[in-house]
């Protein structure tokens, strides 16, 4: 009983005019009844998803979409749309392009690339250890969205 | 106390301050081009990922990264599995396997996560391991080292580059890196993350797996496993985190509030063993 009153007095309704708009930025959010996980889903949402924040409390803010009413995990949310995949290494600078079309080609050239070791790579792996080509070897192994909705539709029920 | 500023370039590094001076001769050569908001949003989360892969360098120069190809894809689907439920989905999240004994799990900034094969081998099932990745994936999507050491993005002139910005052995900027790179290095290894950083990366992440469909109690059931465990293997994460009796506390206060515990999720552990046994 008390952590649920307490609960109610922390609530902190936003501001009486304009409410706040937030994005949903995970793959899918659910909405549910109440302030806590294990409360009835109401609905789920979808990165990109637009919701009007109406209230926050604690880890979690109720919104409203649509006509519905409920409740999302703060850690999901921001007041931003979803950025594209952002990258530093070559190879992926056309799919970035193309994802953040509004920027200009001169400030997708970096540096730290997935590529033979530029001079202040080879000075810090010999001053301090650094192991790039360990780095590339993970950086290689990058799996598709697909592959890994597949494996965690194999496994885990939402 | 003269805290260090990190900022970047969009898609290029600046390393901020040692001195001042290095911080103003940089600016100047900033275009005074205003940005968008979301070119600024991309410019942070570029400079965060440059500076982890710094971080990530010297990791897998200290632990050798693991060369089981297929180990190394199976920690990266569950990790991926529960990176892509967080808040931070613009990231390219990789996920290695250090080759030592130790019980351990690393962040850098920018998503690169690292567990080690001890803390493997103490595992019962995949929502352990989801559980810890989780742990450190809250690390880097609650922006824990890079609002330690303040990294930030800043917008370019078109014709500087890291070799421009970074070019002669004395340049005063590129020091400022190596001694940000130390400082996030030695937060890892040695003097930890504050611990408000610790109980927040363990709230988030069994929220975070809970959300991806693995039980949010396993977690609290490795971290109890751990906690039996003395001397050199665990040496490091006794030093570097709060006592376990807190973070176990702090945790089952966090069930009893989202009522984790009715929350009927997947431990997976056949196809753990599968992929984690000889």
């Amino acid at each position: 009983m008390r952590p649920i009153l307490i609960a109610f007095l922390l609530a902190v309704p936003l501001a009486g005019s304009a409410a706040d708009t937030l994005f949903v930025q995970s793959i899918k959010a659910k909405i549910v009844a109440e302030p806590r996980f294990g409360a009835a889903v109401i609905a789920e949402v979808e990165r990109g998803e637009e919701l009007t924040a109406l209230e926050e409390q604690g880890r979690w803010y109720r919104v409203g979409l649509g006509g519905q009413q409920g409740w999302v995990s703060r850690f999901v949310l921001a007041d931003h749309p979803p950025l594209d995949r952002v990258t530093v290494l070559q190879g992926n600078e056309e799919e970035q392009l193309q994802g953040n079309a509004r920027r200009r080609a001169s400030t997708v050239t970096t540096a730290g690339a997935a590529r033979g070791l530029t001079a202040d790579e080879r000075r810090r792996a010999d001053d301090k250890g650094a192991n790039y080509y360990a780095l590339q070897r993970l950086e290689k192994l990058e799996l598709t969205p697909e592959e890994i909705e597949a494996f965690a539709a194999q496994g885990l029920k939402r | 106390m003269r805290k260090t500023v990190l900022c970047a370039l969009t898609g290029t590094l600046l390393f901020g301050a040692t001195s001042t001076s290095a911080l103003a001769d940089f600016r100047e050569r900033v275009s005074a081009t205003a940005l968008t908001t979301t070119d600024a949003l991309i410019a942070d989360v570029k400079a965060e990922i440059e500076f982890g892969r710094e971080v990530a360098a010297r990791i897998l120069g200290k632990y050798p990264l693991s060369k089981d190809d297929a180990l190394l894809r199976y920690v990266s689907l569950v990790g991926g599995s529960v990176a892509r439920h967080s808040g931070r989905t613009e990231l390219a999240y990789r996920f290695g396997v250090l080759e030592t004994d130790d019980l351990n799990a690393y962040a850098a900034p920018g998503g690169y996560i690292f567990i080690t094969r001890g803390a493997l081998a103490l595992m019962e099932d995949e929502a352990e391991l989801a559980a810890v990745l989780a742990h450190e994936i809250a690390h880097v999507t609650q922006k824990h080292i890079v609002k330690e050491l303040d990294i930030k993005g800043m917008q370019k002139s078109p014709e500087a580059g890291i070799t421009h910005l970074l070019g002669g052995t004395g340049d005063p900027l590129r020091i400022a890196f190596a001694q940000a790179v130390d400082k996030a290095i030695d937060l890892l290894f040695s003097s930890g993350y504050k611990r408000q950083d610790e109980f927040e990366a363990d709230r988030v992440g069994t929220l975070l797996a809970a959300q991806s469909g693995y039980d949010p109690l396993a977690l609290q059931r490795y971290l109890e496993r751990v906690s039996r465990i003395k001397g050199r293997q665990s040496a490091i994460l006794t030093h570097t985190h709060p006592p376990f009796a807190n973070r176990l506390a702090a945790l089952r206060t966090l069930s009893d509030e989202e009522g984790l515990n009715a929350i009927s999720a997947q431990n997976l552990k056949s196809r753990f063993v599968q992929h984690t046994r000889p």
